[in-house]
């Protein structure tokens, strides 16, 4: 399932998203990569550890956090920090990939299995040439270029890349969760479902059908989660 | 309804309401390993020009060439690029040494008519086809690398992208141009021969998007015989503003200037070139050859909310060049290959020549791609136009130059009373218009078609003989098919023309005013594959170039004599290689197999004995390896060849053409140690063997290579 977000961040976060990064010291995604990494990579990125980056990934933690649509798509249960980074100039693309299958946190030598991978744009898509987001996704190849503040989610087990970004700048931030359901099949289910069901209490309001549904809903995710 | 819709605010979905403020993120401070460890299986296009040369290849994924930033397979043509990389490795300082890269490429030598580069491409002069960013740069003079980021080499007719010109097909030197960051390298060489070069190449960020970058060089060189040398100059700087947003801005100048003892060379013997000692210099003290460039270029481009482009440039370019070089005459009657000794006179003649050039251009690109008729295009809207004015002078009362021997090599310099007189004027005006369609007729499909209109007027005044005027309009077409199954492979098949009016390269006379354009096609097949997950580039073509109607007028020659009268082609098979074989080892090769063939020429019994002749300066067969090694983190070791096939100078006469310089086989190397990760040494080794090679050939003579060379660099990246 790849699934779009809009407005994942407001205006205003954005801004100050933007700023905070652009006002840091970027450095070539080869110098702390590996040899192998190296020969795949051509980006930027942000040193983890400056203040700028922590500032703005508690930016995107809290917007994610309040945010409907993408709780009830990932059904989150570990958020690996947001990362940073920057496409453009000479530094403008990263082949074909696949994201590891567990990312360990270094600091909580905590580990994360990369169910769902996440792009933020960060980056008004007019600024910029190329970068697209390309997923194999099971339903074929799907390209992503969204507006600055949107969000795709889409499965860690995709085959993706980034397009050179031929003319200025793309800014990203991008992730990975852990899900309570492991399956992207049974999130899809669950999130079809959830929307069927919101859409119904829009139309009708909580009818008795509804209420079913939503039982069905609760224990499908009973059946699958694991908390 | 019997109960009324909860408000769409308050609803919110079961997932959500779930786990409202339960999101776990991992702790914040973050001393994660970075998102480079991710499985690889493909890898992208790496654009060369960054600064940490380690990164980059010899390879050029993105070309500009034909007026849009494209990849180098979307291309149906053949294409070298020369990267700054390997420019840098090997130590080439100038234009011409860089294009010894190139297989198809061979080099006149210039006398007094046409001076600075002179290179020939499957045997077609390119003097006129010499780009610096997609603009004519066709002054006579001697280019230096210092200011060049990748030299593009485009083969095969294209008069629809470029107007005049391009028989053989174009050069374009990229400059390096101001780029966001602050970065800056400074390589300091040293070598034999008191050669000293620096060269300062620094970016400095004016704001988050706006960027200087200049270039400074300084070269010295005492030359063969330590008498015939180089001091060149130079300094360029680019501004730009806007870098990376919708209005992109850049203002650059350039400045070339150098004062260099010209060394022509040696001199036919008995159809080889007779076998002078390679330490002596023949020229006198005096001699000089001094030229100067000065360029400023503005450029704008605004991109469109829609994805188009407008790219509008205009330039400003002034030129000088003042020579006055020695050459060797014929020996006498009774010197043969064979008593040619240390006691025969070598006979010594003049070629001096002075002139100036002021070119204006503008020109304006609008690129935008959308979905027209169903189907996928991009469509190119071009205009162009150019004032270029030429005035040339003609030395009198030049001393002549004293008799000397083989052995004794006399370099007294002699008294200067020549007097300088104008000789002509030449003005012509270029208006050219061109469309271009990029369709993608199917997933695998592609098609390219182009036509452009030009019209070319010049007027020429002359000292003696009054003025001559013509004006020209022509059309040229571009037509190549592309299949491209998967991302790997393009096959493709092009048709390209050309043509070049008589006032070209500023040579009219009674007879060319009054001549017709020639016309030029090129037909070729090719394929391109980028192999091992794209960090090898791999191609090979068929190619038939083919003039007819052919004028030709030796552009070295102020009398107008003709080269040729009637039609020749040149038929060649190419094969090139280009990038990474493993993480480690490095390539960039070509091999070119050429034949040209005189098919039709005057008249006379004297133009008819050139039929069936190779025209000269096509090879049969040219190739080149340059290859590197990464043994470790410090040490990287690398070298390479050059070899040509026998090689004749161009000419008119069958007599000339029958002179003939061996082919030859030179060798390079290179050792470099990267002290830290700013500082690295670099040693080459040119002409590792000493061997003895004419590198470039003229009707009067061929021109010695230099010798063994042993160049020491250091380069510093602030």
């Amino acid at each position: 399932m790849l699934l779009r977000i809009h407005q994942a961040l407001t205006a205003d976060e954005l801004h100050q998203i933007r700023h905070l990064l652009l006002s840091a010291d970027w450095v070539d995604g080869r110098v702390t990569a590996g040899t192998q990494s190296a020969a795949v990579k051509n980006n930027r990125q942000l040193p983890e550890d400056c203040a700028n980056a922590q500032q703005a990934r508690h930016l995107v933690s809290v917007a994610l956090a309040r945010n409907p649509q993408f709780v009830t798509g990932a059904l989150p249960k570990t958020v690996y920090p947001p990362l940073f980074n920057r496409y453009g100039g000479e530094s403008n693309a990263f082949g074909d990939h696949i994201d590891n299958a567990v990312r360990t946190h270094a600091a909580t030598a905590k580990h994360v299995r990369t169910d769902i991978s996440c792009t933020l744009f960060l980056s008004d898509p007019d600024s910029y040439d190329g970068g697209e987001l390309v997923v194999q996704d099971t339903y074929g190849e799907q390209r992503v270029k969204f507006d600055a503040g949107d969000l795709v989610m889409y499965p860690g087990t995709s085959v993706h890349r980034v397009e050179p970004v031929t003319r200025g700048e793309r800014i990203a931030s991008f992730f990975w969760i852990e899900s309570m359901v492991r399956q992207d099949a049974q999130r899809r289910l669950l999130y079809d479902m959830d929307m069927a069901i919101l859409d119904l209490r829009r139309k009708g309001g909580d009818t008795a059908e509804v209420v079913k549904l939503t039982g069905c809903y609760h224990n499908l995710l009973r059946m699958w989660a694991d908390t | 309804m019997h109960c009324s819709p909860t408000s769409a605010a308050a609803l919110l979905p079961l997932g959500a309401l779930l786990l409202a403020g339960s999101l776990n993120v991992c702790a914040q401070t973050v001393q994660d390993t970075p998102a480079g460890e991710e499985t690889k299986t493909l890898k992208p296009v790496t654009i060369s020009g960054t600064r940490d040369r380690n990164s980059q290849t010899y390879q050029s994924g993105v070309v500009s060439v034909g007026k849009t930033q494209a990849a180098a397979k979307d291309i149906p043509q053949s294409l070298t690029v020369v990267t700054e990389k390997l420019i840098h490795d090997e130590g080439k300082d100038t234009l011409k040494g860089a294009l010894q890269n190139v297989p198809g490429i061979t080099f006149e030598a210039g006398e007094g008519g046409r001076i600075g580069d002179n290179i020939r491409l499957r045997g077609f002069t390119v003097a006129g086809d010499i780009y610096l960013d997609g603009m004519r740069d066709i002054a006579q003079y001697n280019r230096d690398t210092f200011n060049l980021q990748n030299i593009e080499v485009l083969r095969g007719s294209a008069s629809m992208l470029f107007g005049r010109g391009s028989t053989g097909g174009v050069v374009n030197q990229v400059s390096k141009q101001a780029h966001k960051g602050t970065a800056s390298e400074i390589n300091t060489t040293v070598g034999t021969g008191n050669y000293l070069r620096l060269d300062g190449d620094f970016n400095v960020a004016t704001s988050e998007d706006s960027a200087l970058r200049f270039d400074l060089m300084s070269t010295d060189w005492d030359g063969r015989a330590d008498k015939a040398g180089t001091h060149r100059r130079g300094l360029a700087a680019d501004y730009g503003i806007g870098l990376g947003t919708t209005d992109e801005w850049h203002f650059s100048v350039y400045h070339l200037d150098y004062n260099d003892k010209p060394d022509l060379g040696g001199r036919w013997l008995q159809g080889a070139p007779a076998p002078l000692p390679t330490d002596k210099w023949y020229g006198v003290d005096s001699d000089y050859q001094r030229d100067s460039a000065d360029i400023a270029t503005a450029s704008y481009t605004h991109y469109f909310d829609d994805g188009s482009s407008l790219k509008t440039k205009v330039r400003d370019g002034q030129y000088r060049r003042d020579l006055w070089a020695t050459q060797l005459n014929a020996f006498a009657n009774t010197v043969t290959q064979d008593n040619l000794n240390g006691n025969t006179t070598v006979n010594r003649g003049n070629q001096t020549r002075a002139g100036e050039e002021h070119h204006t251009f503008l020109q304006s690109d609008y690129l935008t791609r959308g979905e027209w008729f169903n189907l996928k295009q991009e469509l190119l809207l071009g205009a162009e136009y150019a004032l270029e004015r030429s005035t040339r002078y003609t030395y009198s009362n030049v001393p002549a130059k004293p008799a000397t021997t083989v052995a004794a090599a006399s370099n007294a310099a002699v008294a200067d009373t020549r007097i300088k007189n104008w000789a002509n004027t030449f003005k012509a005006t270029t208006l050219g218009l061109y469309v271009q369609d990029t369709v993608s007729l199917t997933d695998f499909w592609k098609v390219v078609a182009g036509l452009r209109w030009d019209q070319f007027g010049g007027d020429y005044d002359r000292l003696t003989g009054g003025t001559l005027s013509r004006t020209d309009s022509v059309w040229s077409k571009r037509l190549g098919l592309m299949y491209q199954p998967t991302e790997t492979v393009s096959y493709y098949a092009s048709y390209g023309t050309s043509f070049n009016t008589s006032g070209d390269l500023y040579q009219y006379d009674a007879n060319t005013a009054n001549t017709p354009p020639e016309s030029s096609r090129n037909i070729e097949v090719g394929i391109k594959w980028e192999l091992a997950d794209g960090d090898l580039s791999v191609r090979t073509a068929l190619a038939r170039t083919d003039k007819y109607n052919e004028r030709n007028t030796d552009i070295n020659q102020s009398t107008g004599e003709y080269l040729l009268s009637g039609q020749r082609h040149t038929d060649s098979l190419e094969f090139e290689v280009q990038g990474k074989l493993t993480e480690r080892w490095e390539i960039f090769a070509g091999l070119v197999f050429m034949n040209g063939v005189i098919d039709q020429a005057g008249s006379s019994a004297a133009s008819q004995a050139t039929v069936g002749l190779n025209p000269g300066l096509t090879p049969a067969k040219q190739a080149n390896l340059w290859t590197t090694y990464r043994l470790d983190d410090k040490w990287r070791v690398g070298g390479g060849i050059t070899a040509v096939s026998e090689n004749h100078p161009a000419s008119s006469s069958a007599a000339s053409l029958a002179n003939t310089a061996p082919g030859y086989v030179k060798a390079d190397a290179l050792v470099e140690y990267q002290i830290n990760p700013r500082n690295a040494l670099k040693l080459n080794i040119d002409n590792v063997g000493d061997t003895v090679y004419y590198s470039s050939l003229y009707q009067g003579w061929p021109s010695l290579a230099p010798g063994r060379s042993v160049r020491l660099t250091w380069t510093a990246n602030l």
